[in-house]
């Protein structure tokens, strides 16, 4: 049996409550991946973009990505504080 | 198709008619001012919906006896049955009244109507209210004019009969010429045929004259120059009590399906009675002379006897008919159906999946969806943008200089036949559902309610922006006229957003998405920003425009929030864990305004 294996039959064990808060942090970890991905090509049109106006809406978006990307990565940590405890 | 080219086609039919004959173009407007005056007569009789009018008219016709009482009395008080059915038409189109009371009251008319034929025959004294029409129009303009609502609703009524009076005048001067015609010895047959040609004919000249009087005295006319037999004068007589039911019927024409039911009862009544009166004629004239006899009529007063007659067999009428007045009402609620409200209905939710908790749900989100999909419609058509070039490729802003022009939308109507039944049924299904619904599912209906409630919040919101929206936009101020146009594109741009994150199937495109709209949004509030401030002091608007500005601009701010609300319920990813992890990661206001006031640092910043 691989460790990733024994490591998921171990969170089966696991009871309820502390189930759903590692789907939350699996859920959380997941969306900030894409955020990451939707932030990466943000950046690539940001560089590829001459209009003005469009780089300030883009700049504007990816504040706004980073935003929830810092939100999300903090709301982790406590997670992963809870975890340990 | 037809419907199309109906309304052309009658138009070229009249104007060919004026054309070619002065009478039928008095005839015809003669007809349109009398429908006139019902509309404005019904109008009247809406201002007292709930008040004074409708308790008294409640408490006189609550009782079969009352209300038939209420009949012969305003009849003989008013002289003219018509009058009396049309306005019982108008109290039933305004639901004052009930259709049995309705029907009561008419019946009564017919016997009141009797009475100008005594008071005509005995004294020779002719009530004539159509001198009092012209007067009648003035005051009520005048009352129309005012501010109070009774009023107005009395200013309606009485220029409402000025104009069923002055109707009624032009119909008959049309008339005239095909009266000349109208020579009765022409028409004299035996027996009982002659009786129902008789009656045809009092039928026809009572259309033709517009008055039952005017038929009688053309019968007692008729009648001493012993043109006509006396068993077919009251055949004429009979024919005439027929034809004054068209009055009524025209009346009917302008009303909604309550009127249009007692006139049917008025129709009805007629007729039967008259086939009665005609059927047993022979046994009538001799209760009419043992009648006349007793009462002191000499045998060769025909006038008084006719008299005598017409209250007879209109109280026999009243006698056959009273015990089927029920049948009546039950016969021309059927026969003239109430037509089926043009609302839009759920198409998802069926008591079969209200049982089953998670066909429910879903039920619940497409019917929300669906509801949504309406509430696009409506505002778009506020925002006066067609829908398919605001989810269109091409800039909201050049669509929105483009479309000028203003579509006026009654929001109420949209929403009343769009909106209200969907949404009502969506709140009671949901009630049901949550019975059996675990917690789980019964957190997906409470945020469903709650999107719903978005929507229509953001449809009244379009209402009240609408009413500056649709003046504003067309201003000749260029200032309040960008500002509005400015809200336009905002709500625009929300939809179209919403528009994409609904058919994307792209994962980045989620919940978070709308955060980047939310920026926008606060970022555009014209009082934070200053703008109307500027506007003011500049003196580019009035104080009455930066008042209408701020509100409409805080209704759009609602709107759009109302949608955003909705969209991150309705258009986000449907894995739970997931949509749960992005709630999370979503910003809240606060968080928003840091972003923007970063966002504004730097680019101080940088311009530094």
């Amino acid at each position: 049996m691989k460790a990733t294996e024994l490591l998921e039959k171990l969170k089966g064990y696991l009871g309820a409550e502390r189930r759903a808060q590692i789907a939350k942090y699996d859920s959380i970890k997941s969306v900030l991946k894409k955020l990451k991905k939707k932030e990466n090509a943000l950046k690539d049109k940001l560089k590829k973009e001459q209009d003005e106006a469009v780089r300030m809406r883009l700049k504007k978006e990816m504040d706004v990505l980073s935003a929830q990307r810092k939100k999300g990565v903090n709301v982790l940590k406590e997670l992963k504080q809870a975890k340990s405890k | 198709m037809i419907r199309n080219i109906l309304l052309p086609t009658i138009f070229m039919l009249l104007a060919y008619g004026f054309w070619i004959s002065p009478d039928f173009k008095e005839i015809t407007a003669g007809v349109a001012i009398f429908l006139f005056g019902m509309l404005a007569l019904e109008e009247g009789f809406k201002a007292f919906t709930g008040g004074l009018l409708e308790r008294l008219l409640r408490r006189t016709t609550n009782k079969l006896w009352k209300s038939i009482s209420f009949g012969v009395v305003t009849t003989t008080l008013m002289q003219s049955s018509s009058l009396v059915s049309v306005i019982t038409i108008s109290f039933l189109s305004a639901e004052l009244i009930t259709l049995a009371a309705g029907i009561g009251i008419v019946f009564g008319a017919n016997l009141g109507t009797t009475t100008g034929a005594w008071l005509v025959a005995g004294f020779g004294l002719k009530v004539k209210l159509a001198a009092y029409a012209m007067p009648m129009l003035v005051f009520g303009v005048i009352l129309i004019f005012q501010k109070s609502r009774n009023l107005k609703g009395i200013g309606y009524v009485l220029a409402g009969m000025g104009f069923l009076f002055l109707g009624i005048h032009y119909m008959k001067e049309g008339f005239d010429a095909f009266k000349q015609t109208l020579d009765l010895a022409e028409y004299a047959i035996a027996g009982y045929p002659g009786l129902f040609v008789f009656a045809l004919i009092g039928i026809a000249a009572t259309v033709i004259m517009q008055s039952s009087h005017a038929t009688l005295v053309l019968v007692l006319t008729a009648l001493a120059a012993q043109q006509i037999t006396y068993d077919n004068a009251l055949a004429l007589a009979i024919g005439s009590n027929v034809g004054t039911t068209i009055t009524a019927i025209l009346g009917a024409m302008s009303s909604n399906e309550k009127g249009k039911r007692l006139a049917g009862a008025h129709l009805i009544f007629n007729l039967v009675t008259g086939v009665i009166a005609i059927g047993i004629i022979h046994q009538l004239i001799i209760v009419v002379d043992w009648i006349s006899y007793n009462i002191g009529i000499a045998a060769d007063d025909y006038t008084l006897k006719l008299a005598v007659f017409h209250t007879l067999f209109n109280l026999l009428g009243i006698v056959v008919m009273i015990p089927f007045i029920n049948r009546l009402v039950i016969f021309l609620e059927r026969v003239i159906a109430t037509p089926a409200p043009d609302v839009e209905t759920p198409i998802y939710l069926s008591a079969s999946s209200a049982q089953i908790p998670d066909a429910a749900l879903e039920a619940v989100r497409k019917e929300t969806v669906r509801l949504y999909d309406w509430a696009v419609d409506i505002i778009s058509q506020s925002l006066s943008l067609k829908r398919e070039m605001l989810f269109s490729e091409q800039s909201l802003e050049d669509i929105v200089a483009k479309s000028g022009r203003v579509a006026v939308q009654d929001i109420d109507y949209l929403y009343n036949r769009r909106i209200k039944a969907i949404y009502g049924a969506i709140i009671e299904f949901i009630s049901h559902a949550r019975g059996s619904a675990g917690k789980e599912q019964d957190e997906g209906f409470a945020t469903l309610r709650q999107a719903g409630r978005d929507i229509v919040e953001a449809i009244k919101g379009t209402k009240h922006l609408h009413k500056n929206l649709k003046i504003y936009m067309v201003s000749s101020n260029p200032h309040i006229r960008q500002e509005y146009n400015k809200i336009r594109v905002q709500i625009a741009r929300v939809l179209r957003e919403l528009e994409t994150l609904q058919n994307s199937t792209d994962e980045a495109s989620t919940i978070l998405s709308l955060d980047q709209l939310k920026m926008e949004i606060s970022e555009r509030d014209i009082i934070s920003t200053g703008v109307l401030d500027s506007l003011i002091r500049e003196n580019r608007i009035t104080a009455q425009m930066a008042t209408s500005l701020m509100n409409d601009s805080a209704y759009c701010q609602d709107i759009c929030r109302d949608l955003i609300n909705m969209g991150s319920i309705l258009f986000v990813t449907s894995d739970p864990g997931e949509k749960e992890a992005e709630q999370i990661v979503a910003l809240d206001e606060i968080e928003i305004q840091q972003v923007i006031e970063k966002h504004d640092e730097v680019k101080t910043n940088e311009g530094n």
